[in-house]
């Protein structure tokens, strides 16, 4: 399964799909990696970028590959979610938002989800805007190139190499 | 004109325009832009696709095609129009099946639950109103066949949707009516017995992949440190105990000693003492009362000082037994893969280099044992406990406060299944926060039987003000 996610990227990365598909994977998976998974909001945005044109396995492997070392930033989010939540200026929307219903299930008064959503808010765009030009670029030079090298020649016929090639066939939708 | 696609974005034939704009823009790699303007050929304003071209470019192009296609727009329309479908089948189902799947449903589980016969009848859901209703119900008696255990009128309740929204439990009404035990029923209450299914032997069992208990609990307890350190410490407890129950009996002696010379100090008579002779024996027996008394006082000194050094060893027992248990549980969870399945592969891998290489394993295992490491010290360490991770810290906002369980109007009607007798309860305004709540506290009783009724208002609360009525009235 590990090796089908990987194979739908690779494929997706050689070929003329939209790159912000990618780069709105990697931001989504970011988000979701700073974000603490025990609240109504986490699924919830799981579920929208079922419904958006995002490339799932490069979610789910960002997201896995961001969730290992998340927790290194807990201080900060902890400290931008304490600054947010004891604003001044926000105490009074903030007393009305949780009046609503369904709103206390979020958990957007503890300080980590507040950090980790605006963090990932923050960072969703120019995430977006970085992956779609190192995709463009990876398209543009390294494609082409390793296409028409000798080396990718020889690593074809490298029998893990054939291997994944024969899997890239068998996916040969994504 | 041709219009036969390839793909979903490419035709057979396209004008110019249209296709150096899906060409020129949406072909991202270079080596696909080309391929497809060598597979076209453009006359008169028209590209139109090469004649002869090869089963593999055909399906290059149709590739690339699609590729091209599913760049556009942010939403996957396929996916909106399945979900509005399952929309749609819901409220169908929310019209049509429900209840009676949720009847049936809540039957099964009151059978399961009694063992015997449920039923209900007319029941009605509304998840969007969070209300429920059933014209009755009826469990039989699961020692008497044709008796129930108990039986209901209509019963309804209603939640308020939109502060269970918030987190807030808050039943707006509820109401059993009718409710009685031991009536008759017409039909027999007990359920159709299934055939049971021959058991296996227990050799055959243990062929067919079962477990053998008692096999695995011999292979583990050498492994585990629990009962090992427990047998030691009762040992130690017991040793303990045996050279306290042997102080407390020479305590005891001495104290009959000390109150026989006490009473022989108390036998000497100022007046008698005539000679020297008689005050030197007095003296050496008070003298020889103070020594021994002396001694105790030192003895007791020494034993309360070896009491407290005692108390310490048994109270770092526990922490002891404990690190043990848990260093088991660890060992056993991994056995059986619920510690995580690299833990449980770490066991299986030494388990088949054991095997493989028993000796070698069991030598270096040993080695590592006897070695004064500090991974030894480490072991004997108990383990630090889990930090929080993720966990963050809540904010409180002054919101409207409301209580987070509430009752606002709940009663229960009982009807005796031998004689006239109809006793009803009401409870209003049960509140997990009185104070925020305000509204006091009714608790009612009525009881009628023949023709008479006596209405009871039990208790009446306040959170400032607490009443209790103990009032009746009859007519």
């Amino acid at each position: 399964m590990i090796i089908g996610s990987f194979v739908k990227i690779i494929k997706f990365l050689n070929s003329n799909r939209d790159p912000g598909q990618i780069a709105a994977a990697v931001s989504f998976g970011l988000m979701l990696a700073l974000m603490p998974s025990g609240n109504l909001l986490w699924p919830l945005i799981l579920i929208l970028t079922l419904f958006l044109k995002v490339n799932y396995p490069a979610e789910l492997i960002f997201l896995a590959f961001f969730k290992t070392f998340v927790s290194l930033f807990d201080p900060s989010l902890h400290a931008i979610g304490y600054y947010i939540l004891t604003a001044g200026i926000f105490r009074k929307p903030f007393t009305s938002m949780f009046e609503l219903p369904l709103l206390p299930f979020t958990r957007l008064n503890n300080t980590i989800v507040m950090g980790g959503f605006v963090a990932g808010v923050i960072l969703w765009f120019p995430v977006y805007a970085l992956i779609k030009v190192v995709v463009r670029k990876y398209r543009g030079l390294i494609t082409e190139r390793l296409r028409d090298s000798g080396f990718y020649r020889i690593v074809k016929k490298i029998p893990l190499a054939s291997k994944i090639s024969g899997a890239m066939r068998r996916y040969g939708k994504i | 004109m041709k219009k036969t696609r390839i793909g979903r974005s490419l035709k057979k034939q396209m004008p110019a325009e249209a296709f150096e704009s899906i060409v020129g823009k949406k072909t991202l790699l270079a080596s696909d832009n080309a391929f497809i303007r060598e597979s076209y050929t453009l006359e008169n304003g028209f590209y139109t696709l090469n004649d002869g071209l090869k089963k593999k470019d055909m399906a290059r192009l149709k590739r690339i095609s699609d590729d091209m296609s599913s760049s556009g727009g942010i939403f996957r329309k396929e996916r909106i129009i399945l979900l509005l479908a399952v929309i749609a089948l819901i409220t169908v189902f929310n019209i049509v099946f429900k209840d009676r799947i949720l009847e049936k449903g809540a039957e099964t589980a009151l059978e399961m639950v009694f063992r015997t016969k449920a039923e209900i009848s007319g029941l009605r859901v509304s998840f969007t109103r969070a209300r429920f209703d059933f014209k009755s119900l009826s469990v039989g008696d699961p020692e008497e066949e044709f008796k129930n255990l108990f039986e209901t009128g209509p019963v309804s309740g209603d939640m308020d949707l939109s502060r269970l929204l918030r987190r807030k439990v808050a039943i707006e009404t509820f109401h059993i009516s009718d409710l009685s035990f031991g009536t008759a029923r017409e039909t027999s209450g007990h359920l159709e017995k299934k055939k049971k299914v021959p058991q296996k032997p227990a050799d055959e069992k243990k062929k067919s992949g079962g477990i053998d208990i008692n096999a695995l609990m011999d292979r583990l307890k050498p492994d585990l440190d629990s009962p090992a350190t427990a047998k030691r410490q009762a040992e130690a407890i017991a040793e303990l105990s045996d050279a306290w129950q042997a102080e407390n009996t020479a305590f005891k002696e001495r104290h009959s000693e000390l109150m026989a010379s006490y009473g022989q100090i108390e036998k000497i008579d100022p007046s008698k003492i005539g000679s020297v002779a008689d005050a030197k024996k007095a003296l050496d027996t008070v003298m020889a009362f103070k020594a021994a008394l002396k001694d105790s006082k030192d003895s007791l000194k020494d034993a309360a000082s070896r009491m407290e050094s005692d108390k310490a060893k048994i109270s770092s027992f526990k922490g002891e037994l404990e690190t043990a248990v848990s260093r088991d549980l660890e060992l056993i969870s991994s056995y059986t893969g619920k510690a995580g399945p690299g833990n449980m592969l770490t066991h299986i891998a030494t388990a088949l280099l054991s095997k493989r290489y028993g000796k070698i394993v069991g030598l270096v295992s040993s080695l590592r044992r006897r070695m004064p490491s500090g991974d030894t010290k480490k072991a004997k360490k108990s383990p630090p406990p889990p930090l929080p991770r993720r966990k963050g810290v809540d904010m409180m906002f002054p919101v409207a406060a409301y209580p987070a369980f509430l009752i606002k109007d709940m009663d229960i009607s009982y009807v005796s299944a031998e004689n006239d007798d109809y006793k009803k309860g009401r409870c209003a305004n049960l509140s997990s926060h009185p104070k925020v709540w305000g509204k006091p506290l009714e608790v009612t009783g009525a009881r009628r039987r023949m023709h008479t009724c006596i209405i009871l208002p039990l208790i009446r609360r306040c959170a400032a003000d607490l009443q209790s009525a103990g009032n009746a009235s009859g007519t």
